[in-house]
């Protein structure tokens, strides 16, 4: 059966669920079953709330929300009496309770059973759990849950409104926190200072500014006491909107942030934009002048105050990095595989092609080669396209539609790379496939990708184009440049100010057509689409190209990527090679066990781990591991020959070979490219 | 050793001064006869600088080790002792003339290196000097107005680096006037006048543009030897198109003349582009100089300062998006009520003459909704579009008040179409700034905001000028004329420029100074053609003239007749070089027994020779990754029989 990124989580029917999924299952159930407890205590607790503001909660059991509350009354006393909050303390705080926002985010979001569940995120399975008393709550969930791609023009008739501001809970809590955080620190330095400073600044001290624009506008001017009527503008604007996310928070959070309501009226629903205290900073005037000041001095020479100062802007950044961390949305997705299987797995909003690939592979034990690829298939419109390593999954996969016939294959391609395996056949604009000596395809290589600029190749000949909405394929002659494709108007000669955009590639991705010849009557199988990757359906705004022969489609989907990616390409390439390596390594030890990181890690620390386990590969010289990294791309070449002539392929040696089949019948290779693997499979067995 | 009398010209002495004459003998060294003068003369100065200038023998007499008989010199030799340095008048990429003071005795290839030093440009082995085109003799009354700054003070320093003060070499903090210099140098110049483009010479062919590449000066020989004179003006370009380890921290006058340089190329269609890139490129110019105008360059801030306030800024951004759904109280600065608006929409679909209808518009977040009137606007929306991740597009004409935006919005079953049109300018300013913003995904809280309407504006009123006519330029405006090749100034009026432009400029907009000049740089180096400098051949056993194309990587063969690149040759594959002296003829080995041979037409083969083993050369800069240029190499590169 055909899966969509959205799909119903039954474990039942689950038959080729491994046993992650089943850990999935009994995490999530222990989690839901805590949460109904504390939904329970709650609801005694509070039997004054009415059920549909009743919001989502967090658990109060830990330490760190007394810790929490805790602070949040100092806060209150202090903005009542004056004094100096301890800006550290509360940081401390606001650090354990987005750990502890965490570990609810890491626990599975499958809502197992009870409600549709496919893209999700914290906020959403919090809000399930708030609503978990009525079904109305559920319902609303799961359909704000659904994937309703960007960018679509929706009419809102749904649920709407309510719900989607009821699961703004977690940020906004946390930001009212930072903002009294904030009003508190100058609250203290108006306290402290104000003799010191003129009126206005004064007053502009105990405003919040919009921190960005108000420090340009310092830096520029160099004018520090004046506030312009743009700032004075900006200082009404911001305060606003403090008062809207901070009395938001209120309302959704009532349960555990009863102490802020005292500060903040919220006894009003969300509609009713009381004006809140007019004064807060995420850095008061006095911290972002000694940062000013400070700024580049090494760090002895600075006074307690600046240190002070400093410490209190990396507490910060550090909070600032933790609430976006908070905000990560995750997706349940599921990867085909070549032999009809399929796997599910999880996937965090943040994460590269490439990290997905790897877990995949860790997973799958299928054996390392950086020709491992995620290929979108479009059944629809018969198309694919190999994902690029450092795209982020997520982005792309939000492009489908609800019903989508899509699929996600996890398969070698060994399309990906060849253009750096062989990169005589695609740079040199010829017409011909050759050889060339390693040593020569290095410096192509690096004389291509190497520099400051990527020339794109010169691609430039006739193909078949696909009349708008017409069945006729045309001939045309085509030129590839960096800033698009362009084609030659009839009658003129292929001058560069004569030429006519066909199209330019900032907005489009490059999909190789299947089949075209019998869905579309193209003149060869040999076709390319050209298509925003948000257009699902059949479209006039979708280009159909057409080639003579593979080879000619292969030139140009590749060049296509190289003027649309330019050096990223080759990057992802060498990060392939070095995984590639690495791997290597690892199945000569025979540690089949060594981890590269799971889906659910971090990106920062996941890449902090391999380049740990790759500690053997990195420390060699550059230049030998170019050319150890271009052996390995031979023996790719060399195998992929003698694979395709049916020869008995004896040239890899016998460490490649076993790290190639370990476990390897459920991956393999699909659809029309025979890999190397699979010829030496079948010599093989 | 008998001695005999020499007779030496001492510059210092005046024109008319007779030479000064010393007795010496053969096995005087030269630094003997340099002493001798210096007593005679009985002037104190600092002589340091001095050297004697053979003119006979076009020779200076460097070694002052060497005796008079190993130089060969006889009592009838014409000898001038004179300074090494002396001013030069240095036309830049630019287009503004500098006066300073080069050295004439050595390789001008350290020539270029002391002048880079002065100017602050790092890899001069980038740069060269050429004899400037001939100019017109009728405009010589309007050539003795141009300005000229002088830098013939700036003391010559020894130091690889000069000292830098305030981001700048010091000798450009002496005074207000060099500081005036220092800005011309690294401040990009203001889109010349149409009038100025069109006056300009434009090469019409690959032909035209080979002959600006026999005026290169030999690189091994110096000044004197190439009867360059004090104070004669040459012109100073970039003519090696591989440039090393660019970086706008270090780079300033480098990049600004650079970026010049390029602009020019661009405008007189030196190198060939499309209509689109031609857009883009004005576009660019554009924003630049707009740029360039308003903020002074900032010189180095902290990197960690800036790191907080991108955080708290895009943090705040984050912020304003999320709470936002219950909120429009986002909209700042203007305030709410101006993004409510009665808009004309429209929907075109096929085969419908329905026109425009009015609704109420409403600005949220990266949406736009629509509601029958501002009473129901409290209700649901007829619907709302989200509008990240669209391509918009303006539709104005200002004349007629005409302010459409046109909005392509991405959606599973294609592209649709969606016009809104607006009543007056500064609704539309507004709306085109939202749905910009909103279309990378920012809200209209967003800082860019507010320069994102100043700048749709800005290039409104520039519509506006235009339309009535070609209005002199002045600082304020600028003439979308001044920012393309004069092929456009015939084929578009500057109204219909202007849309094209600013089409093209939505893209560039947000750029930053140094980012703006960098993508322009970008953009030329992606050119198919850039990098290449022509010079037409006669190949080995053809009858006719042709061309080769020499690159940064690659020699081409161009075929006149056609016009077209018949043969490409690597550097990668090349074996060997040879240039036979005698009959002013290149040979050239490429891997696999490829054999070319070619005598240069419209330069001489030196400079080919010069041309290919500079390319090599600098190909081997990323390897040697070293700050100290190797010289020697370069001259073994491109010395040819002359230098050893």
């Amino acid at each position: 059966a055909i899966k969509s990124v959205v799909q119903t989580v039954d474990h039942q029917e689950e038959e080729d669920s491994d046993k992650e999924d089943q850990d999935l299952d009994k995490m999530f159930g222990a989690w839901l079953g805590e949460l109904d407890k504390l939904t329970q205590s709650l609801d005694e607790s509070r039997p004054e709330e009415p059920p549909q503001r009743k919001a989502p909660l967090r658990q109060d059991t830990n330490m760190a929300n007394f810790s929490y509350r805790f602070s949040i009354y100092n806060i209150n006393e202090a903005l009542n009496q004056g004094e100096n909050v301890d800006l550290d303390a509360l940081m401390a705080d606001l650090c354990s309770i987005e750990q502890e926002l965490g570990t609810v985010n890491a626990k599975p979001n499958s809502a197992g059973g009870m409600a549709r569940l496919g893209l999700t995120d914290a906020k959403v399975s919090r809000q399930l759990v708030g609503g978990g008393g009525g079904s109305s709550g559920a319902s609303s969930g799961s359909s704000s849950a659904r994937a309703s791609p960007a960018g679509t023009i929706r009419v809102p008739a749904e649920h709407h409104g309510r719900a989607a501001l009821a699961s703004n809970f977690s940020l906004d809590d946390i930001t009212a926190q930072l903002e009294k955080a904030s009003l508190s620190m100058d609250e203290a330095a108006r306290q402290t200072s104000s003799h010191s400073l003129t009126s206005a600044s004064s007053y502009s001290s105990a405003t919040m500014r919009r921190p960005g624009s108000s420090q340009r506008h310092h830096r520029r001017t160099g004018s520090v006491g004046t506030v312009s009527e743009h700032e004075a503008r900006s200082i009404v604007h911001s305060s606003r909107s403090s008062a809207t996310s901070a009395s938001g928070a209120s309302v959704n959070s009532a349960s555990s942030m009863d102490s802020l309501d005292s500060v903040l009226c919220s006894d009003e629903p969300e509609g009713q934009q009381a004006a809140g205290p007019p004064s807060h900073s995420y850095l008061d005037r006095e911290t972002s002048l000694i940062l000013r000041n400070i700024a580049g001095k090494p760090c002895h020479l600075l006074t307690k105050e600046e240190q002070a100062a400093k410490l209190k802007a990396d507490n910060i950044r550090v909070a600032l990095e933790k609430i976006k961390e908070a905000q990560v949305k995750k997706l349940v997705i599921r990867v085909h595989l070549s032999d009809e299987s399929s796997k599910t797995m999880m996937v965090d909003e943040r994460q590269t092609v490439r990290q997905v690939l790897d877990s995949l592979l860790e997973k799958s034990h299928c054996g390392y080669s950086p020709d491992w690829s995620l290929v979108e298939t479009i059944n629809e419109l018969q198309m694919e396209r190999i994902f690029e390593d450092h795209e982020n999954l997520v982005e792309n996969l939000q492009n489908w539609t609800r019903d989508s016939q899509n699929r996600l294959m996890f398969t070698e391609r060994i399309e990906k790379y060849a253009l750096f395996k062989n990169p005589q056949n695609y740079l040199l604009g010829r017409k011909e496939t050759c050889e060339m000596a390693e040593r020569n395809k290095e410096a192509l290589l690096e004389e291509c990708f190497g520099g400051s600029t990527v020339s794109v190749p010169e691609m430039e000949g006739v193909l078949w184009l696909k009349e708008d909405g017409k069945k006729s394929w045309k001939k045309r002659y085509f030129l590839l440049r960096a800033s698009g494709i362009y084609y030659v108007p009839k009658g003129k000669a292929k001058a560069s100010r004569d030429l006519v955009c066909f199209l330019q590639l900032d907005h489009v991705n490059v999909y190789h057509g299947q089949d075209y010849k019998s869905k579309y009557k193209a003149p060869t199988d040999y076709c390319m689409v050209l298509k925003h990757p948000q257009i699902q359906k059949k479209s006039q705004y979708i280009k159909y190209l057409c080639c003579d022969d593979v080879r000619t489609l292969q030139q140009w989907i590749n060049s296509i990527r190289i003027a649309k990616y330019g050096k990223q390409l080759y990057i992802n390439f060498q990060e392939a090679m070095r995984r590639t390596e690495a791997a290597y390594d690892w199945s000569s030890l025979s540690s089949s066990s060594i981890k590269s990181g799971s889906s659910s890690s971090l990106p920062e620390s996941q890449s902090n781990h391999s380049s740990q386990s790759d500690s053997g590969v990195s420390e060699m010289t550059s230049s030998g591991h170019t050319r150890s990294q271009s052996a390995v791309s031979s023996i790719f070449s060399d195998a992929w020959r003698r694979g395709t002539q049916g020869e008995q392929s004896n040239v890899l040696d016998p460490g490649e070979h076993q790290t190639h089949f370990i476990g390897s019948p459920c991956s393999g290779a699909l659809i029309n490219l025979t890999t190397v693997v699979t010829v030496i499979l079948a010599g093989h067995f | 050793m008998a001695s005999w009398d020499l007779a030496v010209t001492v510059e210092d002495l005046g024109s008319d001064a007779p030479a000064v004459t010393l007795s010496v003998a053969s096995d005087l060294h030269v630094g003997g006869v340099i002493l001798k003068l210096v007593e005679k003369t009985q002037i104190k100065r600092d002589w340091s600088d001095h050297a004697i200038w053979w003119e006979q023998k076009q020779q200076w007499l460097l070694r002052t080790a060497w005796t008079l008989e190993k130089y060969g010199i006889h009592a009838d030799a014409r000898l001038l002792f004179m300074p090494q340095h002396k001013p030069l008048k240095l036309g830049l990429p630019n287009g503004k003339t500098l006066r300073l003071k080069a050295c004439f005795s050595r390789p001008v290839f350290q020539t270029v290196m002391g002048i880079c030093k002065i100017l602050d440009i790092r890899h001069p082995e980038e740069l060269s000097l050429l004899r400037p085109i001939e100019e017109k003799k009728k405009k010589k009354d309007k050539d003795s107005a141009e300005e000229i700054y002088d830098l013939t003070e700036v003391p010559l320093s020894s130091a690889s680096r000069p000292l830098l003060y305030d981001g700048m070499p010091a000798h450009f903090a002496d005074s207000p006037e060099m500081e005036a210099v220092y800005k011309m140098l690294s401040v990009t110049q203001p889109p010349p006048a149409p009038e100025v483009i069109a006056k300009q010479y434009r090469p019409a062919s690959v032909v035209d543009k080979a002959h600006i590449n026999g005026r290169w000066l030999d690189s091994s020989r110096c000044l004197m030897q190439q009867g360059i004179q004090e104070n004669d003006r040459v012109w100073l370009r970039f003519k090696y198109f591989s440039f090393y380890d660019m970086d706008p921290k270090y780079d300033v006058v480098r990049l600004t003349q650079l970026y010049e340089q390029a602009r020019w190329a661009i405008l007189l269609e030196d190198i060939d582009c499309t209509e689109e890139e031609m857009m883009l490129f004005g576009a660019l110019q554009y924003h630049i100089s707009k740029v360039s105008q308003s903020e002074p360059q900032m010189v180095s801030s902290n990197a960690a300062m800036d790191d907080l306030d991108s955080a708290l800024q895009s943090l705040e951004v984050k912020l304003e998006g999320e709470s936002s759904s219950a909120s429009d109280m986002l909209v700042g600065h203007i305030g709410l009520d101006n993004m409510r608006n009665m808009i004309s929409y429209f929907r075109p679909k096929r085969l419908t003459l329905k026109g425009y209808k009015q609704y109420w518009f409403k600005f949220q977040d990266t949406s736009i909704s629509y509601f029958k009137s501002k009473e129901e606007s409290i209700g649901e929306p007829i619907q709302q579009i989200n509008l990240k991740g669209c391509e918009v597009a303006p539709d104005v004409n200002v004349t007629a008040q005409k302010f459409l935006i046109r909005l392509l919005i991405p959606a599973p079953e294609g592209m649709n179409e969606v016009y809104l049109r607006c009543e007056n300018e500064e609704q539309y300013a507004q709306w085109m700034a939202g749905c910009r913003l909103a279309s990378k995904g920012k809200t209209l809280a967003d800082s860019s905001f507010q320069n994102e309407i100043q700048s749709i504006r800005s290039f409104l009123a520039m519509q506006k000028k235009s339309s009535h006519g070609n209005a002199p330029t002045n600082d304020e405006s600028i003439n979308t004329h001044s920012l393309v090749s004069p092929r456009y100034h015939k084929k578009y009026k500057a109204k219909q420029l202007t849309p094209r432009i600013l089409d093209a400029y939505q893209n560039v907009a947000q750029l930053s100074l140094t980012d703006a000049v960098m993508r322009f740089l970008q953009i030329w180096q992606a050119l198919p053609d850039f990098g290449l400098s022509y010079v037409v051949v006669r190949f080995k056993g053809s009858r006719k003239d042709e061309v080769l194309g020499i690159a940064p990587n690659r020699l081409i063969r161009i075929d006149l007749a056609v016009g077209d690149v018949v043969k490409t040759w690597r550097y990668n594959n090349m074996k060997q070089w040879n240039v036979n002296w005698d009959i002013r003829q290149m040979a050239i080995e490429f891997e696999g027994n490829i054999n070319i041979a070619f005598g240069c037409v419209t330069a001489d083969c030196k400079i080919v020779h010069e041309f290919i083993g500079g390319y090599i050369f600098m190909s081997t800069r990323s390897r040697a990754k070293s700050d100290t240029l190797n010289e020697e190499l370069f001259h073994k590169l491109t010395g040819g029989h002359e230098a050893l």
